[in-house]
């Protein structure tokens, strides 16, 4: 992975100093409280419904295993010893105080982290694929772009002030893991008729209040031009984008009221106007392509004779098998396969890990997968290269640390905001919705049976879980002081983009297991051979599941 | 006479920046040595000395009618209502690297010392501070990092060239 050089260093160290000295004006007294915010919420610092939180920058989802001890290290010392993996890659401490968050963006500057604008009216963290450079079905490996775009976008000048939060995301496969068509900016690897590498570039799209799809603005710019038009597009939107509400704030909001086409001419104009291409931008491609390449994979594996062992571990050992299917993902090289350590257990917070889990996680990223590790937009850990000769050894452990449990892909493995336990806009608790649906469905077989299936819940309207794109969303609704949830069906993340429908009018916190308990069912009833919930839900409708579960 | 930084250093305002949106005033007010708003620098510019007249814009105003008279404007000030509003920064970039722009971009309005660098980059030449009592140590905040990965409306050669040339 990436690895910083003086220049790198240089800049970030100034950085920490800078946060030092405004940090200690704002202690001081002599910087406002409304002076210090975009200034802290630019270095990861929220002040939440408890406490302040902290959002660690983790560039694309890329950790190491040093860097995770040190996030352990620091959740300890300066934290409960425990943190949350985010929707965008990220991880976040709980419970920081404010005066020693300095000392905690020096502890990461030691191990090459920070926190750098992921959060504010900024350009904030790029993500992608989680399977990035090692997927069977990726055009090429997205993570120097993403590191291309990442410098370019880290303390820009131009855009520290936009009207409201800017993100990127970057994917580079045929099945879209980034959900490129709800970001700001969503950038599809593509190849033109010269066989040329380039970008498909999506704008607009979103979720929050107003969720929208994003529309293709360019089908094609070349690697020279990606960073002068993404400048064009961010200026464009900088001076147009509405700053009197900050709900119509986001670049979505901009380019439906323009129009795609206007928009498009309005940025095209910008860009050929400076008529900038990077013309040797290939050599610093080449530079930080130099940091992804491949691992020393043992090519004297037989992946044949691996998979017969596989099969034969599986047919004895049911526990393993299921993990294995679920929890394990194709990777480029036969021989290997990705893990996901999933953070996902009935009665702990979704994505939530604590220190010992994040020690033994680096632990067996050291012995078993290049000692890199990444975060999953789903809220997981991946260990994108582990040897099938190591799969058996991997399972075992990973069940002593509490993080095998084989339901990555279920219902189960839902993405889950904070909610109403830690988040100060949220209008309800999202957690124990969460806690109570995965204890309902505590049945593997029961899980196998309903197969993929992503549930989302966002605590508000704001949608940080995502709800609007989950296969079945719940979203937390306040009704007169009351908190009621609100559920929709028929999202989808990927190329084949979907915003969900909902079903009708919301219901109790009790309620919510039995509802999608009732809606399983009809899908269970309803679908044909090889059906995914999503798939039938395409098929017959929302109305059968609106009849029973209103009936 | 009011202080502003300028060439990295404080000094005594030889310009006079007018009020914006002040009814009061119409294009007859305005004089040599004046910064006057978009509208009133409009009808007052065939009065005056093009060398002693400058222009303020407010965030909001575009840059169009100021197109052909870069080449005589001695100094554009740009005005940030809160220092939250960001279209500044891009106002300023424009006239430097779309246009070319040469003479003095003045920041004034809500222009804190934690802004100062951002707005450096993009452009800005001189600043006029909200805050009277904080030019004393205000330079420190022009240059509080001493890198930038990108290009921008400066002079300073960015991380991504450094690495190209090397």
């Amino acid at each position: 992975m990436y690895q910083y050089d003086a220049l790198d260093k240089r800049i970030q160290t100034d950085r920490v100093a800078q946060y030092r000295e405004q940090t200690q004006r704002f202690v001081d007294g002599t910087l406002s409280n409304t002076e210090f915010l975009p200034l802290r919420l630019q270095n990861g610092l929220y002040i939440q419904r408890l406490a302040p939180m902290l959002r660690i920058a983790v560039p694309y989802g890329m950790i190491n295993s040093t860097q995770l001890r040190r996030v352990a290290r620091i959740s300890r010392d300066y934290d409960k010893g425990y943190v949350h993996f985010t929707t965008r890659q990220n991880i976040q401490l709980n419970w920081p105080e404010l005066p020693e968050s300095p000392d905690i963006l020096a502890e990461l500057n030691e191990v090459e982290m920070h926190a750098n604008q992921t959060s504010g009216n900024c350009i904030r963290n790029t993500t992608t694929d989680q399977f990035a450079g090692v997927a069977e079905d990726e055009l090429t490996d997205p993570r120097p772009y993403c590191e291309l775009i990442r410098q370019w976008s880290t303390f820009h000048p131009e855009f520290a002030f936009l009207p409201r939060k800017f993100k990127i995301a970057v994917c580079a496969s045929r099945t879209d893991r980034a959900a490129v068509y709800f970001h700001d900016i969503g950038l599809e690897m593509a190849r033109n008729a010269q066989q040329e590498i380039g970008f498909k570039i999506i704008v607009g799209g979103g979720l929050g209040r107003t969720p929208v799809i994003g529309s293709v603005i360019q089908e094609f710019v070349s690697v020279d031009a990606l960073l002068p038009y993404l400048e064009a597009i961010l200026r464009v939107y900088n001076l147009h984008g509405r700053r009197d509400n900050k709900y119509k704030a986001r670049i979505k909001i901009l380019v439906r009221a323009l129009g795609i086409d206007t928009f498009r001419d309005m940025v095209d104009e910008e860009y050929n106007a400076h008529a900038l291409t990077i013309d040797n931008i290939g050599k610093e491609v080449t530079r930080l392509s130099s940091f992804f390449t491949p691992p020393a994979y043992d090519n004297s594996l037989n992946a044949d004779t691996l998979d017969t062992e596989l099969a034969a571990l599986a047919a004895s050992n049911e526990g393993f098998a299921r993990w294995l299917d679920k929890n394990t993902h194709p990777h480029k090289h036969a021989a290997y396969r990705c893990v996901t350590l999933s953070f996902k257990k009935a009665g702990i917070p979704p994505g939530d890990a604590n220190d010992q889990q994040l020690e033994a996680a680096a632990n067996l990223a050291d012995k078993y997968s290049f000692s890199e590790l990444r975060i999953s937009h789903h809220q997981n850990l991946v260990l994108s290269d582990v040897s099938k000769k190591d799969l058996f050894k991997v399972w075992a452990a990973a069940q002593t640390h509490g993080f095998a449990d084989a339901n990555i892909g279920t219902l189960n493995d839902m993405i889950c905001c904070p909610g109403g336990d830690y988040c100060a806009l949220a209008n309800a608790k999202s957690i124990p919705i969460a806690e109570a649906i995965q204890r309902m469905f505590n049945d593997y077989e029961q899980l196998d049976q309903i197969g993929h299936l992503e549930l989302n819940i966002s605590g508000c309207m704001n949608a940080c879980g995502h709800h609007h794109i989950g296969h079945i969303g719940i979203l937390g609704v306040d009704k007169k002081g009351e908190e009621f949830y609100q559920v929709s069906l028929g999202g989808n993340q990927t190329q084949d983009a979907k915003l969900a429908k909902i079903l009708g009018p919301s219901f109790s916190a009790n309620d919510v297991p039995n509802v999608i308990k009732t809606l399983i069912d009809v899908y269970l009833a309803s679908r044909q051979a090889g059906e995914r919930f999503v798939d039938t839900y395409a098929r017959i409708g929302i109305e059968p599941f609106k009849e029973t579960v209103y009936a | 006479m009011p202080k502003i930084i300028k060439d990295a250093a404080i000094s005594e305002d030889n310009w006079n920046v007018l009020a914006l949106n002040d009814e009061a005033l119409s294009a007859s007010d305005v004089s040599a040595n004046d910064v006057a708003p978009l509208t009133l620098w409009k009808d007052a510019k065939s009065n005056i000395n093009s060398a002693e007249l400058g222009v303020l814009l407010d965030s909001s105003d575009a840059l169009d009618d100021l197109l052909d008279h870069l080449n005589q404007l001695p100094i554009i000030a740009i005005n940030f209502p809160l220092f939250t509003d960001g279209r500044g920064y891009s106002l300023a970039r424009r006239l430097r690297t779309r246009y070319h722009y040469t003479g003095d971009i003045r920041a004034v309005g809500d222009v804190l010392l934690d802004q100062l660098f951002y707005m450096r980059r993009c452009g800005f030449s001189s600043f006029s501070l909200r805050d009277e009592d904080q030019y004393s140590n205000a330079l420190n905040y022009l240059s509080t990092i001493n890198e930038s990965y990108q290009a921008s409306g400066d002079s300073r050669d960015s991380i991504l060239e450094k690495r190209l040339k090397a």
